[in-house]
């Protein structure tokens, strides 16, 4: 693993914790933004600038048939490649808090709509569910398997608001977990539906999920009932059968306990965990490999970078997948004051050989 | 003897306190007897003891503490020192911290003998009185998601935030009150001025309601409060308040309508612009700012369909709110109803108007945004349903591109109008000098050189000192006569002197119109012209000041020009529903900070909060003017 210092520059005053980012092919896109898309990017969505350690932020543009989604902080996302040579051809983005507060349960999917020399336009669609939805969350996951040659949506965990009928403004602010079900997506009808799982008590927030044909890995998070970050391993089955899908799941155990934490893929069964926290006043400082092979998952503590100091002495951190075992990373300036671009040092944080992005 | 509860005739039974004395006494006379016979029998005939006493004890068997104490003061015959509530007015008004009042307390007491001030704990006590969460009251119906508890004081702004690592971080510090609870406070504070009010108009008799109550509210960043003590860099610091001001209490009538029983005589006090909420943070923060005004904002949604029964008076009495927010600046107008910035094309948080199109039409222009429209619009932009290219979406909704979170009243800061006209006319007399008419290309060295030449002579001629923003004092002195015949002294063709003369005396008689708070009765001729002076106005812009405005106009002039008859028509004033109230109410933040609040981030809030709440007392403002009469008059001591 190796740690690069980046140098703020164009734009990167948006960003924010719980941005989140998107790789089609070589180019890398920023969304989540600080307040409102300004006229300058109206689309709220950037392309990742990365060149010779500095980062800046281009606008980019959306095509006609778009819907201007809002700056989402802490949606689930995923992506979803094409059948034929795996590359990445959609992401998928559910809930999330707006910058006015609010949390979103919309699904939106964005993907490119034309790249004519160098000039790329996303096409961002929302995505009308029916059925027993799930309710606006933030902080949960969306993960896609397969089974049987078809394909499904899962969505797991989150917090929420307090509901509407016990919210009262006194504590207007206050979340809860959103209880632990399962919901599945078909994504060609739009059409949802509600499992329970009894081997999952709790609410869930801020954990990771890998998905692995049809399987999905339910990893660490938090729950805020009982202010905990288990160790458990939920291995959550998909059988899609005709009529009702089958789900199952299985308890296992990591002897990880982290929140937040960032996971990006390297190989189609290698994945690394970097980032988040092992408890309220704990940084994760660790890094993990994660290999999946057949029916099991194994997790291998690897070498970590050289934090610098400033990363080791900073309370709070917070990252996005940049894809292709990459993960930029941030963490508070020391002082607000200062004439930099942004209140946030970056770091680029990229596993095994230098990966030449951009 | 047995009081029945006697109804003769079947009519409805008025309250006591509602009665004419002529009535009382005749309602009382049994009991009268009764007491007379008692004290007779009893306490050698000492009538006015025993009612003092029965007074007393029905007091403070309500816990109406307060009362009680002056009452016995009164009876003990201990009534030379000075009222707790008078002593408190006088430690808010002079921003006494409570170790400078207790030392003040402690000279004079030992240097006279007498407690003339009160001791600090009596003080407090007053102060329970006056701040939200003393009075009960009730709605009808309950309030939506706002809890039914009336006992509410200061409590935190950040409404049960969640502030672990995970989630998004919030560096905010935040006090207020609930908004309802602040309100009864306000209106409670004023019940003298409520019941006086009813009794002018001949309304005594006017019992229940209900009272029309129309709010004022504003909000504001109040800039960097830093404090330059202390080591280390200096960091800005920025505040924000939202406030509110009680404007009028209407009462409805069978004849006229409604009949105002009660009119804020200086809507822009900030001795009656009242803080809700307080926040260390950065008004452009929209993150920060909607998570600490959602609460506030939805308690005054369901306020709106709700009525308030509290007791004024004695007798429970329901009110009605119509708030309107007007005390905003265009940019936080713009930020809170999802518009784009000052700078857009689309110039005015009125209506649609393009830049364009209101640089060619001066005038005619009405009232077309609203906070409902807006909200479609921002539905319209998310979805864009007609799949259309940026461009024309974003003129399909007028430049909304962010989702509203608070209602505004579609109006003019009169204050912000002022000093954006200003800064506009500030820069006119710079190209005047350049004479920019002729030759419009100009290098910045030349125009620097004019900015600087007006400067030196507006230094020189009328003592005005070169500031680096704009300001409403600068702005007054500015625009004036006087000013403008200065600035012609730097102007060689009399041409020009003539347009820039004429310019200033057209906004000179247009501006009263949006500045008084009543301009029927201030300013009728003027309001009469307005249309006619504005027609005028637009007509030299678009001829001799060509040069500038062809194709363009601010934001404020057009305004000016296009909106002002339209509004003094719907609300009788501008003026009147400005911000200044919260505005001069910045300088008492930094006061009270400085003065009367603890040092600690979690603590200095909630003091401040609390002082600008008293400072804002009708009932305190009363007691302090009272003693202030008395004082020059040389019936008390002297501070
Ligand atoms: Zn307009």
């Amino acid at each position: 693993m190796s740690l690069q210092t980046l140098v703020a520059s164009n734009n990167t005053s948006l960003i924010q914790p719980g941005f989140s980012l998107f790789r089609f092919g070589r180019h890398v896109f920023f969304f989540g933004q600080k307040g409102w898309p300004k006229r300058s990017c109206p689309t709220g969505v950037f392309l990742v600038d990365l060149k010779s350690n500095e980062l800046k932020l281009r606008s980019t543009t959306f095509s006609n048939e778009s819907s201007y989604l809002p700056p989402l902080r802490h949606p689930a996302v995923t992506s979803l490649a094409d059948k034929s040579d795996g590359e990445i051809i959609q992401y998928l983005i559910h809930g999330g808090k707006t910058p006015n507060n609010e949390v979103s349960q919309k699904l939106y999917i964005i993907s490119i709509a034309s790249a004519v020399n160098k000039k790329i336009t996303l096409c961002c669609r929302e995505k009308d569910l029916e059925g027993d939805i799930p309710a606006a969350r933030y902080g949960h996951s969306i993960n896609v398997v397969h089974s049987r040659g078809k394909k499904a949506v899962v969505i797991f965990g989150g917090r929420s608001y307090v509901p509407l009928n016990q919210r009262t403004t006194e504590k207007w602010n206050s979340v809860v977990d959103c209880e632990p079900y399962i919901y599945l997506i078909d994504l060609q009808f739009g059409c949802s539906t509600m499992h329970t799982i009894k081997e999952i008590q709790d609410g869930l927030s801020f954990h990771v999920s890998i998905s692995r044909n049809d399987t999905v890995y339910i990893i660490g998070g938090h729950s805020l009932e009982n202010n905990i970050r288990s160790t458990n391993v939920y291995k959550v089955n998909v059988d899609l059968l005709l009529g009702s899908p089958a789900i199952t799941c299985s308890l296992l155990q990591s002897r990880l306990s982290l929140s937040s934490s960032i996971v990006t893929q390297t190989c189609p069964d290698e994945f690394f965990i970097v980032g988040g926290y092992e408890s309220d006043s704990q940084k994760k400082m660790t890094c993990h490999k994660v290999l999946i092979s057949g029916n099991n998952i194994d997790f291998e503590e690897v070498e970590a970078p050289d934090w610098t100091g400033e990363i080791k002495h900073s309370k709070t951190w917070f990252g996005a997948d940049m894809g292709h075992g990459t993960v930029l990373l941030g963490i508070p300036g020391d002082n607000k004051n200062q004439n930099s671009d942004s209140s946030f040092f970056f770091y680029l944080l990229s596993h095994g050989e230098e990966d030449n992005l951009m | 003897v047995a009081f029945a509860h006697v109804n003769k005739g079947g009519r409805p039974r008025q309250h006591l306190l509602s009665l004419t004395r002529r009535a009382q006494k005749h309602r009382l006379r049994e009991l009268k007897m009764a007491v007379k016979a008692f004290a007779d029998k009893e306490e050698g005939g000492d009538v006015k003891s025993v009612c003092l006493t029965l007074f007393l004890l029905a007091l403070r068997a309500r816990n109406e503490h307060r009362q009680a104490d002056e009452l016995e003061a009164i009876m003990e015959g201990r009534g030379a020192g000075l009222h707790p509530a008078v002593c408190l007015a006088i430690r808010v008004n002079t921003f006494l911290s409570c170790s400078q009042y207790h030392k003040m307390y402690r000279t004079v007491k030992a240097t006279t003998g007498r407690q003339i001030f009160q001791p600090l704990h009596a003080l407090r006590n007053a102060e329970k009185a006056l701040l939200p969460g003393y009075h009960p009251f009730e709605w009808k119906p309950p309030l939506k998601n706002v809890s039914t508890s009336t006992d509410v004081g200061i409590i935190d702004g950040l409404s049960g935030l969640n502030r672990t690592v995970d989630e998004y971080p919030v560096d905010a510090i935040s006090k207020r009150f609930r908004y309802d609870s602040a309100l009864v406070s306000a209106l409670k504070d004023m019940e003298e001025d409520i019941l006086n009010g009813l009794k002018s108009k001949d309304l005594e008799e006017y019992l229940s309601g209900p009272f029309t109550v129309v709010i004022k509210e504003s909000c504001d960043g109040m800039g960097d409060v830093s404090e330059k003590h202390g080591c280390g860099p200096p960091v800005p610091e920025k505040a924000v308040r939202f406030s509110f001001t009680i404007m009028n209490i209407s009462v409805p009538n069978s004849d006229k309508g409604s009949v105002r029983i009660f009119e804020e005589v200086k809507p822009n006090s900030e001795l009656c612009c009242k803080p809700v909420c307080l926040m260390l943070a950065d008004e452009s923060d929209h993150e920060t700012l909607t998570a600490i005004l959602g609460p506030l904002i939805a308690e005054r949604e369901s306020m709106k369909s709700s009525e308030l029964m509290l007791e004024i008076g004695g007798i429970l009495r329901s009110f009605k709110f119509i708030f309107r927010g007007t005390g905003y600046d265009e940019k936080l107008v713009r930020e809170v109803e999802g518009l784009e910035a000052s700078g857009s094309v689309f110039i005015c948080t009125l209506c649609d108007a393009t830049r364009l199109e209101a640089s060619q039409n001066l005038v005619f222009h009405s009232i077309t945004r609203s906070h409902t429209e807006n909200l479609q619009r921002y539905e319209t932009w998310r979805a864009n349903p007609y799949h259309e290219s940026v461009d024309e979406l974003r003129d399909r909704v007028k430049g909304v591109s962010a989702k509203p979170f608070i209602e505004t009243l579609p109006s003019i800061d009169a204050l912000h109008c002022d000093i954006g006209n200003a800064a506009e006319f500030y820069r006119i007399f710079q190209l005047e000098i350049g004479e920019v008419y002729k030759n419009a290309k100009a290098p910045t060295e030349e125009r620097k050189k004019w900015q600087a030449i007006l400067d030196k002579h507006l230094r020189k001629r009328m003592n005005l000192k070169p500031i680096m923003r704009m300001n409403g004092n600068f702005a007054r002195k500015l625009m004036s006569k006087e000013t403008v015949e200065a600035v012609c002294e730097l102007i060689q063709s009399e041409e020009r002197q003539v347009a820039l003369k004429e310019l200033m005396d057209l906004y000179l008689k247009m501006k009263p119109v949006w500045r008084s708070s009543c301009p029927a009765k201030e300013c009728p001729e003027l309001l009469c012209q307005y249309s006619y002076h504005s027609q005028r106005f637009a007509e030299l812009l678009s001829t001799k000041f060509k040069y500038r405005y062809e194709g363009k106009i601010t934001n404020y002039f057009h305004k000016t020009l296009a909106h002002v008859p339209e509004i003094i028509e719907r609300d009788g004033s501008i003026g009147a529903w400005a911000s200044e109230g919260n505005e001069s109410g910045n300088k008492l933040f930094r006061r009270f900070r400085k003065m009367n609040a603890r040092q600690s981030k979690t603590y200095e809030m909630e003091d401040v909060l609390k002082h600008h709440w008293l400072y804002t007392s009708k009932y305190l403002q009363k007691f302090m003017n009272a003693h202030i009469t008395l004082k020059n008059q040389g019936f008390t001591v002297d501070i």
